[in-house]
């Protein structure tokens, strides 16, 4: 019985990893010339209507972390000067997802090159259910599509979904995760963004 | 512990299988449309336009067909073909001015010529346990316009329809809405062509 066991656990984990999908779904391949070839200059993020409802709920906790660290509330056309690391957890969700892309494609080697302007539409952001989670499985997710194109003349250069699931299994799943889950899936999305801009490396 | 491997191999096997194929039928009516467009909550489809003055000739129609690509998660294991073609020169036909897609002597003659198609469907969930869906189409090519003792006038096109489905129901219905954009998207080709010998 536990040799079965044995072989069923990593067995059943080779399945399942076997059925995880792609996270990035191609929708106009991002064009052969611009890879390992371009920077990011520019990020719009918008927020569809279909996640007006729950992004609601992350903007009032950015506005609350924000009041909480002793900062002036951000003005209707952001921040005059790039604020650090530490604040964007304090931001307005496009502004932080703004500047989670400029870093993490910056540290991914994207600096020089042709500059892209990213016009980012986020269709859904969810964090994990607590009762779910007990039951069975609940996760937290952001997801959107990425239009690629050149910044200067607004010609486009590729486009593609992205789809960040992270799942999490009983209450201890949830209580390791800890806080920061906006900036995380941001921060896992905008990897993506890289992988799909960089030479050779369009997992 | 042959019947667990055999437990497991058959879990493998329907993982890597494709959950359900289905083609984009547009052989539909309008009122099947209308129906079509109720039960999963999408908008009202719009009236397909009645005769235009052009002959239309349609080079290329087959490059309009391609498989419905499904974006995140949800339904991601089903495989939609989506022949945009049947709908597109179905549409033209109607505009044209005898529904003969042929050239006539006397008549403008707009060559449209098609150059890709293709479409995306994504399903979300709005609220917990209410999914909607987002399904999008989009038409490229070329067009010119032939008018006796005249130059032709080339213009290059892109129309897109992009639609909510409120209640989209389960993966088996997403034809359904693949059709119901299809159509519209076809509908705003026409607009764009219309727009095209108007301007001339």
């Amino acid at each position: 019985m536990m040799r079965m066991i044995k072989l069923a656990v990593p067995a059943t984990a080779l399945l399942l990893a076997a059925c995880m999908p792609n996270p990035v779904r191609v929708i106009e391949p991002v064009s052969a010339e611009i890879r390992g070839a371009s920077h990011v200059a520019d990020v719009a993020v918008a927020v569809s209507p279909l996640a007006a409802d729950t992004m609601e709920r992350f903007e009032a906790k950015a506005r609350e972390n924000r009041a909480e660290a002793g900062l002036p509330p951000v003005p209707p056309g952001g921040l005059a000067a790039r604020p650090s690391r530490d604040e964007y957890a304090t931001l307005p969700f496009a502004q932080m997802m703004e500047l989670v892309v400029e870093d993490v494609t910056r540290e991914q080697g994207l600096q020089s090159g042709r500059p892209l302007r990213l016009e980012i539409e986020i269709d859904t952001l969810k964090t994990a259910n607590a009762a779910m989670a007990i039951l069975a499985a609940s996760n937290d997710q952001l997801a959107g599509t990425v239009r690629v194109l050149d910044a200067a003349s607004g010609e486009r250069l590729g486009e593609f979904y992205v789809d960040v699931i992270n799942s999490h299994s009983g209450l201890l799943g949830l209580a390791m995760r800890g806080g920061g889950i906006r900036e995380e899936l941001a921060q896992e999305f905008s990897l993506h963004i890289a992988r799909q801009l960089r030479a050779g490396d369009r997992r | 512990m042959r019947r667990a491997a055999a437990a497991l191999g058959l879990a493998a096997a329907l993982a890597a299988a494709p959950a359900g194929a289905r083609t984009v039928e547009y052989g539909l009516t309008e009122a099947e449309f209308e129906q079509a467009s109720l039960a999963i909550g999408a908008p009202q489809p719009a009236a397909m336009p009645g005769r235009g003055g052009a002959e239309l000739v349609v080079e290329g129609a087959e490059r309009l067909d391609h498989r419905l690509t499904i974006l995140g998660i949800s339904c991601s294991a089903w495989q939609v073909d989506n022949p945009l073609s049947q709908m597109v020169r179905s549409a033209l036909a109607g505009w044209d001015a005898d529904g003969a897609l042929e050239p006539a002597a006397g008549r403008p003659l707009l060559r449209v010529s098609l150059r890709s198609g293709s479409s995306d469907l994504r399903c979300v969930e709005a609220r917990e346990f209410e999914p909607r869906c987002l399904v999008r189409t989009r038409i490229a090519g070329e067009a010119t316009l032939e008018r006796p003792g005249e130059e032709p006038v080339t213009q290059r096109f892109s129309v897109e329809d992009q639609q909510i489905h409120e209640r989209p129901g389960a993966c088996g219905t997403l034809s359904r809405g693949a059709a119901l954009s299809g159509r519209a998207a076809s509908i705003a080709l026409i607009e764009r062509l219309r727009a095209m010998v108007a301007a001339d």
